[in-house]
């Protein structure tokens, strides 16, 4: 484990991975909400 | 001077020829200027606020670190690492939101209009100047190191022509031009720290290497706790560590105005994106390489120096040149922002609101840049004579202005009943707190991290403050509920918020339109009369 107390390891090497992990669920996220909003503002400009 | 200092000033040129170059373009109206905010998308956003984030701590202030604690020094990175994507996807939306219905143009203009008093407005006011001036004050002994290093010039002169670029750059770059520097200053930093990184990992035979031998010194350089087990079992120092840079980003008035200027809510999600891989590459290394300097440069005099010395010894010539400018990058991208938005708050919400409501634009554009000036004299002369170490100074200002303004500028947006009694207890409570724990050094007795224990307070604050005085008014309270919807604006006008929520963009066109320093300009009074 590249040297590492094994306390080590597991406290620090995750951490990169669980931030763009969650990058990557938040930007799917976002990204529906966003597609959500455009399908609201349509619907809304047809109805008009 | 060598030919290494030679590509340095090359170097400066260029950015300060790409920053001017943005502003003319951008200048062919005043429209076109003030509208360049609309145009900035995921990328550059995302660069900008990670460039303004990171500063010249990362090259400095983290490596020497590194070098003091061991591999502890990593709870501070990791929490770095993922503060872009705490303070975009909790703050991002709402709070642009947020500051289109309440119409303010600055973060502290925001407060004041969110929490409905004045007393907020100086409050924060004073709080954010000091401590602002504080965190560029830290930049600029940065940029008079680096310089120094690079040109064989003294300190002192090189904190002078050092300072002298940063102002320059800041009073003429214009916002536009920052952020497009930025995105190239970003991709710099990138670049030279991964390839010192690089380089330096293979010399000490990869993290097993690099770990082997920091094991044969001390054993304990390993540990989560510190060299020597210093905060052994201490929880309360390594929540701290992480929190500072992780939810810290939201109490900055620097970076929390980078989501007021966004070209629109769209923009949040490729920001996250972009600037979660940037971290990833970028915010470890600085620490790697001060483990590192533990095994190749044991008696350096200033840590804090690591990486250039690292430069030098390793690879000396044209690519410690370049790390050398990636080190500025990191110190102009930083400095400019804050000094600009300094500039902003002083003659805005300051001096316009209380002192001279009556205002010419050009009177406060004099304030704006006197108060520019003003900063960087001062810090001339604290970085010359008092010069404090880069690590404190940013953990320190930094700490206190995330203290003082995290707990407002959420609950602003997450918590209806906030009202100014909170919000004046948090900021004070917060700071305060902050300032007492560090000068006191309570750390060592109560196990407890400055950051985290003025966080505490300052929490505490807002929810028992906000139990006396007035409620939000209904007004307050009807914008915060719009601010949690989905969006309500059209995307006409979604789209065009970015020039009304760019203070320094409309600071820097009011300077240079009233000086008609570029021609054929429309001034900004027929701008606004025109949109009218």
């Amino acid at each position: 484990m590249f040297g590492f107390p094994a306390e080590t390891f597991f406290w620090f090497v995750p951490w990169p991975f669980i931030w763009v992990g969650l990058a990557t669920v938040l930007y799917f996220k976002l990204k529906r909400e966003d597609e959500l909003e455009d399908k609201m503002e349509e619907e809304k400009n047809q109805n008009k | 001077m060598s030919i290494d200092g030679i590509i340095f000033i090359i170097y400066l040129s260029v950015l300060l020829s790409i920053g001017l170059w943005f502003s003319r373009k951008s200048s062919a109206s005043t429209e076109q200027y003030l509208l360049g905010g609309r145009s900035l998308g995921p990328a550059v956003t995302a660069m900008t606020m990670q460039t303004t984030a990171m500063s010249g701590f990362m090259f400095m202030g983290a490596p020497a670190m590194a070098f003091k604690y061991g591999w502890y020094a990593v709870w501070y990175a990791i929490g770095d690492a993922g503060g872009s994507i705490i303070n975009l996807s909790v703050l991002g939306k709402r709070m642009r939101r947020m500051s289109e219905i309440l119409g303010a143009l600055s973060p502290i203009e925001y407060l004041e209009k969110r929490f409905e008093s004045p007393s907020v407005r100086v409050v924060g006011s004073i709080i954010s100047i000091v401590f602002l001036f504080g965190y560029v004050c830290a930049q600029f002994i940065a940029a008079g190191k680096a310089m120094s290093t690079l040109t064989g010039f003294t300190y002192e002169l090189s904190l002078i022509i050092g300072i002298s670029v940063i102002i320059i750059y800041t009073v003429a770059g214009g916002y536009l031009a920052v952020a497009y520097t930025s995105f190239v200053q970003g991709l710099i930093m990138v670049v030279g720290v991964v390839g010192i990184g690089i380089l330096a990992y293979f010399h000490v035979g990869g993290l097993t290497g690099l770990n082997g031998a920091l094991k044969a010194i001390d054993p304990t350089y390993l540990s989560i706790w510190g060299k020597g087990l210093a905060y052994y079992g201490q929880w309360g120092m390594v929540l701290g560590a992480i929190l500072i840079y992780s939810i810290g980003y939201m109490g900055l008035p620097h970076v929390v105005v980078r989501h007021m200027s966004m070209k629109s809510t769209k923009t949040v999600k490729g920001a996250v994106m972009i600037s979660a891989l940037w971290n990833q590459f970028f915010i470890f290394v600085p620490y790697i390489l001060g483990l590192i300097g533990i095994i190749l440069l044991p008696t350096i005099a200033d840590p804090e120096m690591i990486i250039t010395e690292l430069a030098y010894t390793l690879f000396p010539g044209i690519f410690a040149a370049l790390l050398l400018s990636a080190i500025m990058s990191a110190v102009m991208s930083t400095a400019d922002s804050i000094l600009m938005q300094a500039g902003s708050i002083l003659s805005r919400d300051v001096y316009q609101r209380f002192i001279n409501k009556n205002a010419s634009q050009k009177t406060m554009i004099l304030v704006s840049r006197l108060c520019i000036l003003m900063g960087g004299i001062v810090g001339v002369v604290v970085a010359i004579y008092e010069p404090p170490s880069v690590f404190a100074l940013v953990v320190f200002a930094f700490g206190t202005l995330g203290n003082a303004f995290l707990v407002p500028y959420v609950s602003s947006v997450y918590y209806k009943n906030a009202n100014y009694i909170g919000c004046l207890c948090a900021m004070i409570g917060g700071a305060t707190t902050n300032i007492i724990w560090t000068s006191m050094a309570l750390e060592t007795s109560t196990g407890l991290h400055p950051f985290l224990a003025g966080l505490l307070v300052s929490i505490l604050g807002m929810i028992i403050g906000s139990r006396f005085g007035r409620k939000p008014s209904a007004e307050v309270q009807e914008a915060f509920e719009q601010s949690r919807q989905k969006r309500f604006f059209s995307k006409e006008f979604d789209r065009n918020i970015a020039r009304e929520l760019a203070p320094e963009a409309s600071n820097v066109s009011k300077f240079l339109t009233n000086d008609n320093y570029f021609t054929g300009v429309d001034t900004y009074e027929r701008y606004v009369s025109t949109r009218n």
